[in-house]
């Protein structure tokens, strides 16, 4: 018989239902019971075998226990160390990447552009070699200080700028180039009526840190257009050159369609960049040219108007305008349009991609310090008014502009600096045509959209803005607009009237 | 058991079981000495608390693996079965159990079995592990574990009875 059972029994491994068919077979088989009897005596026998009495000597015994215990206490330190070590690490880790998020600084070059003509001063290698620009002397402060010097020899309006006039890095995750600069100045030439000092500056310092200041909460807490900003509460500003080009196509039908637009459908930004102007050409290596003119506001003598105007050439991306008024000069600003965007702050942050040689306007009306208070701001800036109080810091600039943007393909941002300063404003008619222009248009605007500002121009005013600054007109886009304003005019005119007759001049038109 | 606790107890309760395991396949006592102090290092650099429940079958897993290692290295003399003349220079403990020469006559005929039921009688009487713990060690299913020792102990059987010698302590 060589039934396997007999050893699983034997060594209690059979259980269960097996164990209780085996034991039934065994009752009724005496066969079954000597095999067992015999594997369990040899079960028993191989059971009492005396213990191997090999072992290890003593000392091998206690050094082998020793080193045991120090490998586990080693295993356990390891142990201790990946629990916490690694969750530390990685905590750690993951600080150091959201520090590094609010400290990085891409690589900055400032472009150096010259407000008449739009000529760079310095090539963007000069300004990355500062040696090699004769006009260059720059002054590095110690850490965490940037400061500009002007040459004397080169020019009279030499003066030096404390970094509250810089923003040296935002805290906004959305802000894409923020910077911290040296900068030297290189150079200042003036228009019409005021002046763009043209700044260069050193690429940045890797790793330096400065800590946040002012200026930089400025930006976070940049609003967008329509509403009047205190200046000591918040100078800078920012926008998209996204703006939508088919808003002008859109407000024209319906005006020529004799149907005034809903005062909340007009953008007076795409109205301004519907038309083209002359702004002069990017030159050298410049991504940009900036043209700049200040002027009485029309609506409101006491008020400038500050046109910013850019010719984007090159292909950047990420492209953002940011402008930073001087509390010292500007008491408060406005950016004309954007009001809609006011609260959709993303949609506003940077230009995602400039493909192809874009034009863009903005408009800025700044009541100038000293002037009256406008009593309509008052209630926009308690809400944040207890939030920053900014020290003016009088370097006669009207506001500083800068323009954050990557070179397509380029790796680094890099950022271009404008400071306009404040000249002594002359009447409106002294303005350039594009400048007056521009002016009729966003009062054109302000009208449609029943800002209040626009109570104090009337349309015929605004026409003869208008029809006063068609200048070349090549496509006749001008004179075009002077036309539907005249028939906005007629429909705002008619407005009450039509709606007030509106019944009877229908019967009217039904009478055979 | 405390982690503290648990190699003082393995190199207590198994030290000369896993020798004499492990000579069985390294066939000299200093290759089985070093199968099982390498054997003893291994346990010391694991989590102890976890491997506590199965103790017994990682010591004879790890040690089989370390004395198969000891066997390839070392010059065999001879992989013949221990003779009648092999002797211990220590007193035997297991007077009482079992007489000396009946004891030295059973060891002979384990060690003329095949290898890997030698093993598995080393495993079952001398590591006191069940079929499943075996099967872990020998990597081999838990039925052909029953199956090789049933075979291993029917041989015991039949040797011992050709001899016609019974088991004194029976």
């Amino acid at each position: 018989m060589n039934d396997t059972r007999t050893t699983d029994y034997a060594l209690g491994e059979l259980t269960g239902g097996a164990r209780d068919d085996f034991e039934r077979e065994l009752a009724v088989s005496d066969a079954l019971q000597v095999e067992l009897t015999d594997t369990i005596k040899m079960v028993t026998t191989l059971d009492h075998l005396p213990p191997s009495t090999e072992c290890f000597d003593s000392k091998v015994r206690s050094d082998l226990l020793r080193a045991c215990e120090e490998n586990q206490a080693a295993f356990r330190r390891k142990k201790t160390l990946i629990r916490w070590g690694v969750p530390l690490g990685l905590a750690a880790a993951a600080s150091v990447a959201f520090l590094s998020t609010l400290v990085y600084r891409p690589s900055v070059a400032e472009l150096v552009i010259v407000q008449n003509g739009g000529a760079p001063i310095a090539s963007l290698e000069e300004i990355q070699n500062p040696d090699a620009s004769s006009a260059t002397n720059a002054i590095t402060g110690p850490a965490g200080e940037s400061k500009t010097h002007l040459d004397p020899s080169t020019d009279t309006l030499a003066k030096n700028t404390t970094p509250q006039d810089i923003p040296q890095r935002s805290k906004s995750k959305s802000v894409v180039c923020p910077i911290e600069h040296d900068l030297t100045e290189q150079g200042l030439l003036t228009d019409e009526i005021g002046s763009v000092s043209s700044l260069a500056s050193q690429l940045e310092k890797p790793g330096q840190t400065i800590p946040l200041k002012e200026n930089q909460k400025d930006i976070r807490n940049a609003t967008f257009g329509g509403r009047l900003v205190d200046t000591k509460v918040q100078r800078a500003s920012e926008y998209s050159l996204d703006v939508d080009p088919s808003g002008y196509a859109r407000i024209r039908a319906q005006i020529l369609a004799s149907e005034l637009p809903p005062p909340n459908s007009v953008h007076i930004e795409e109205l301004i960049n519907a038309f083209t102007y002359n702004y002069a050409e990017k030159a050298g290596n410049s991504a940009f040219s900036t043209n700049i003119e200040s002027g009485q506001a029309p609506w409101n003598e006491e008020h400038l108007l500050i046109r910013v105007g850019i010719r984007a050439q090159a292909l950047a991306e990420n492209v953002k305008v940011e402008v930073q008024f001087n509390p010292a000069q500007a008491a408060y600003f406005r950016l004309i349009g954007y009001e809609n965007q006011r609260d959709s702050e993303k949609s506003i942050r940077f230009t995602t991609k400039v493909a192809s040689p874009i034009e863009h306007t903005a408009l800025y009306e700044v009541i100038p310090v000293g002037k009256s208070q406008p009593k309509s701001a008052t209630k926009d800036f308690q809400r944040t008014q207890a939030v920053v109080e900014y020290q003016p810091v009088d370097t006669g600039d009207l506001l500083t502009m800068k323009i954050h943007h990557r070179p397509s393909g380029g790796n680094q941002c890099q950022l271009a600096v404008f400071r306009f300063e404040n000249g002594s404003a002359k009447s409106f008619d002294k303005n350039s045509v594009d400048f007056r222009f521009v002016a009729a248009v966003a009062a054109f605007g302000m009208k449609l959209r029943h800002s209040p500002d626009s109570a104090n121009i009337a349309w015929p005013k605004i026409e003869q803005i208008a029809l006063g600054s068609l200048g070349t007109d090549p496509d006749g886009q001008r004179a075009d607009f002077a036309k539907l304003m005249a028939k906005a005019s007629s429909l705002e005119g008619r407005g009450i009237s039509k709606n007030l007759f509106k019944a009877p001049f229908l019967a009217i038109q039904l009478i055979p | 058991m405390t982690a503290e606790k648990i190699i003082p107890f393995a190199i207590e309760r198994f030290e000369r079981v896993l020798i004499s395991y492990a000579k069985e396949i390294t066939g000299d006592i200093e290759s089985a000495r070093d199968a099982v102090q390498e054997t003893f290092l291994r346990l010391s650099r694991q989590d102890l608390v976890a491997i506590e429940p199965r103790l017994a079958p990682w010591l004879f897993c790890v040690c089989r693996n370390c004395a198969l290692d000891q066997r390839r290295k070392v010059v065999r003399f001879s992989l013949e079965p221990l003779d009648e003349n092999h002797e211990t220079t220590e007193d035997s403990p297991a007077k009482n159990l079992m007489a000396v020469e009946d004891a030295q006559r059973l060891r002979g005929l384990v060690s003329q079995l095949p290898e890997r039921q030698r093993e598995l009688v080393n495993l079952k009487f001398e590591g006191d592990l069940s079929y499943k713990e075996m099967s872990e060690v020998m990597k081999m299913s838990v039925s052909h574990v029953g199956v090789q020792l049933h075979e291993a102990l029917q041989t015991l059987r039949r040797l011992w009875n050709s001899e016609q010698k019974p088991v004194s302590t029976l």
